[in-house]
């Protein structure tokens, strides 16, 4: 279990170095998003351009990654972000990860560029660099077919050709429709041309105690299915969550100018695009779909993204979008982000046709949408200006920063409108990456029934149940950003963790069984959760020396100046004095200064653990 | 008074309406809850737990606000007033 290598790879020289993983550091960070935080923070030299061979690259699993841990399937891909030009980390599914530590890695870096196309070529303790080039120039599906066809059965993670053309959202894919999504790491791998990883493995995975992890699996899996929420997940999925949004007036909506949209987005409708419900490695939740329109999804993001956020009312054109950019290998919560952005500054009169190359801009219009996704891959045309992301402001004027959804210069990620959620609004403000709901959505907020006694023994004294009240909610944020963090590092996904659905997914306890059964490390549930708070601390300490401080902790203009349209979220808006002072309680609670630094202290802690 | 209750999934699902109007004398949210389960006894272990609770996953919204306790439950509630009945549940 605790016999997988680091694999460091010097893509200028050619050079594969292999490496031990010291305990010490399984220990401090455990995997995943935590070792990879303390790698990049060693490697990394502040300022470096991420689009330059000095950027650092690295695809982590996670500590339970490849075991039977449930959905236990995933890794980190971190790097300094080309999009938000500070930390970028992007959490991803599917079948890949396991395949690596199959083959003999839990980590690989990547350091220099090569001087042509390549791929890394991972199988049973073995790094090859190999040539990509009849593989560059091609997208995600074709490339991964391509290479199956060429090496036989393997796992891959790859870039688009929005990689190889450093689109500032260019994901990282795997599979048909699995992405790490966030923070353009897609187009890191294209700066380095570095194609793919192709793993190959056959070394099992040896558990400390089999019996026991085996009653333990099993356990858990009794459980997560004995819940309301996970029959109801493993039939439809996230699109579930878009009527109740839609219901509370809590969808991003035509840039979130408005935030309701039409029913026929429901997922009732959506299901009659579903051929049926697929799961990642090691998962009992099976919540993604494959669609009859020859891919897979849609998830409710995509149906906020690129669909109400859009204009777009018809759902089989929402299901074909996401396809689309899933194919291209780009972001669907940036792509949804910046198309929207662009049609509004268009509506405004902001930017013209002089601009667009011509495309009349509007909200609702699928093949302009089409070809604008396209042309984005590509850089052609205006494509070109939408895919610098937020960077486009050097293009559009600062004044469009005014109608941007993002922080930290990173699109929002998810299709909620957090206006109304307050506890919503705070943790996207913080979340180490930008503007992402996947650091710290506390989603227990949404249990609005949950029982005082409930709350308090999670959260602690004095938060209140208004979900439009600030009062606690900085202790809200701070669990839920805690125990995300420590299950990124495990590989475990967050669908299936205590305070993302339900209260009585997996907990601390649960981690500890199944670290102990598996690698025989023990650790205490404080112990644990003192992992994810060294992981908020390094990244935060990243992103400082990045130049990162509280004037980044905030939300889009429009969330705090404009208030909601519609529905039961009418008239909520973010009061920015409220916003401030829930944003130094959580400061304090995290051991910063008002400026949300690290104590230097801390800091000589942290840099102390080698 | 008439009260209109109305389902979104999975509660639709079950109760194969999206929504249904019912003449009371007079209501709170639980005496609502327990009158639909009694018509639909499907609804009922989706909607109570084990010891006979509001299960905590099921969000009730009356007009414009959220139920956020179980003292809110027992609130009388007036004519015309409007409960949408939802599952708690975030994801991406």
């Amino acid at each position: 279990m605790l016999n997988r290598k680091l694999g460091i790879i010097d893509l200028s020289k050619g050079k594969v170095d292999i490496q031990d993983v010291p305990l010490s550091l399984r220990r401090a960070y455990l995997g995943g998003r935590g070792l990879n935080i303390y790698y990049l923070y060693e490697m990394l030299k502040p300022r470096t351009n991420p689009l330059g061979p000095d950027n650092v690259l690295i695809f982590g699993t996670g500590f339970m990654t490849g075991t039977l841990a449930p959905s236990s399937g995933r890794f980190n891909v971190s790097a300094k972000s080309p999009e938000s030009m500070i930390f970028g980390d992007t959490n991803c599914g599917g079948f890949f990860a396991p395949e690596l530590r199959y083959a003999g890695f839990d980590r690989l870096i990547f350091r220099g560029k090569a001087k042509k196309p390549v791929y890394a070529y991972v199988t049973d303790g073995t790094i090859e660099i190999k040539d990509a080039s009849p593989y560059w120039g091609m997208d995600t599906l074709e490339a991964q077919q391509a290479i199956k066809k060429d090496i036989g059965p393997c796992e891959i993670a790859l870039c688009g050709v929005a990689g190889e053309k450093l689109v500032r959202f260019a994901n990282i894919r795997t599979g048909v429709k699995n992405a790490g999504g966030r923070c353009g790491m897609g187009a890191v791998m294209g700066s380095k041309n570095l194609k793919a990883i192709v793993a190959s493995g056959t070394m099992g995975i040896e558990m400390e105690n089999p019996e026991k992890m085996l009653e333990t699996v099993e356990r858990i899996k009794g459980e997560l299915l004995g819940t309301k929420i996970a029959p109801i997940l493993g039939s439809v999925g996230t699109p579930l969550l878009y009527e109740v949004s839609n219901a509370f007036g809590a969808i991003r909506t035509k840039n979130s100018q408005l935030n309701a949209w039409t029913d026929k987005l429901n997922a009732d409708v959506i299901h009659k695009f579903v051929e049926k419900m697929i799961a990642c490695s090691s998962c009992f939740m099976h919540c993604r779909h494959r669609n009859t329109l020859g891919g897979e999804g849609p998830e409710y993001t995509a149906l906020g993204l690129v669909g109400a956020n859009i204009g777009m009312d018809r759902p089989e054109d929402v299901i074909v979008l996401q396809n689309i950019c899933n194919d291209l290998g780009l972001d669907i919560s940036s792509a949804g982000t910046i198309l929207a952005w662009a049609f509004e500054l268009y509506q405004r009169g902001m930017i013209d046709k002089e601009m667009t190359g011509g495309l009349e801009l509007k909200f609702g219009d699928f093949e302009l949408a089409k070809n604008l996704l396209n042309m984005i891959s590509r850089r052609k045309g205006f494509g070109n200006i939408l895919a610098e992301s937020t960077q486009a402001v050097k293009y559009f004027g600062e004044k469009s920063r005014d109608y941007l959804i993002a922080v930290k210069n990173l699109p929002q990620s998810d299709p909620h409108d957090v206006r109304y959620m307050r506890a919503f609004a705070l943790g996207i403000a913080t979340s180490s990456r930008g503007a992402d709901h996947l650091r710290s959505r506390p989603t227990l907020e949404i249990f609005f029934k949950l029982p005082p006694e409930v709350k308090e023994q999670i959260y602690g004294k004095g938060v209140s149940p208004d979900p439009t009240s600030f009062e606690g909610k900085e202790k809200v944020v701070y669990f839920s950003d805690n125990i995300f963090a420590t299950i990124d590092c495990l590989g475990i996904c967050k669908f299936i963790c205590h305070g993302f659905n339900s209260p009585h997914f997996l907990k601390y306890s649960h981690f500890r069984e199944l670290i102990l059964y598996s690698s025989g490390l023990k650790f205490s549930e404080e112990e644990l959760t003192n992992v994810g708070k060294r992981v908020i601390d390094t990244e935060r300490m990243f992103n400082v020396r990045e130049g990162v401080s509280r004037k980044d902790d905030t939300l889009p203009k429009r969330y705090f100046d404009d208030p909601s349209p519609l529905k039961t979220a009418k008239g909520h808006h973010i009061d920015r004095e409220q916003f401030a002072a829930a944003l130094s309680r959580y400061y304090k609670l995290r051991g910063w200064d008002n400026e949300g630094r690290v104590s230097k202290k801390r800091m000589r802690e942290i840099e102390a653990i080698q | 008074m008439k009260v209109t209750v109305r389902f979104l999934k999975p509660y639709r699902d079950i109760v194969g309406r999206n929504e249904i109007v019912l003449d009371v004398k007079r209501a709170s949210v639980r005496s609502i809850l327990k009158k639909m389960c009694v018509e639909i006894p499907e609804l009922r272990k989706e909607v109570f737990d084990e010891r006979g609770e509001v299960e905590v996953s099921l969000n009730v919204i009356v007009n414009d606000k959220p139920v956020t306790s179980t003292k809110e439950l027992d609130k009388a509630l007036k004519d015309g007033d409007v409960l949408t009945l939802f599952m708690a549940v975030s994801g991406g």
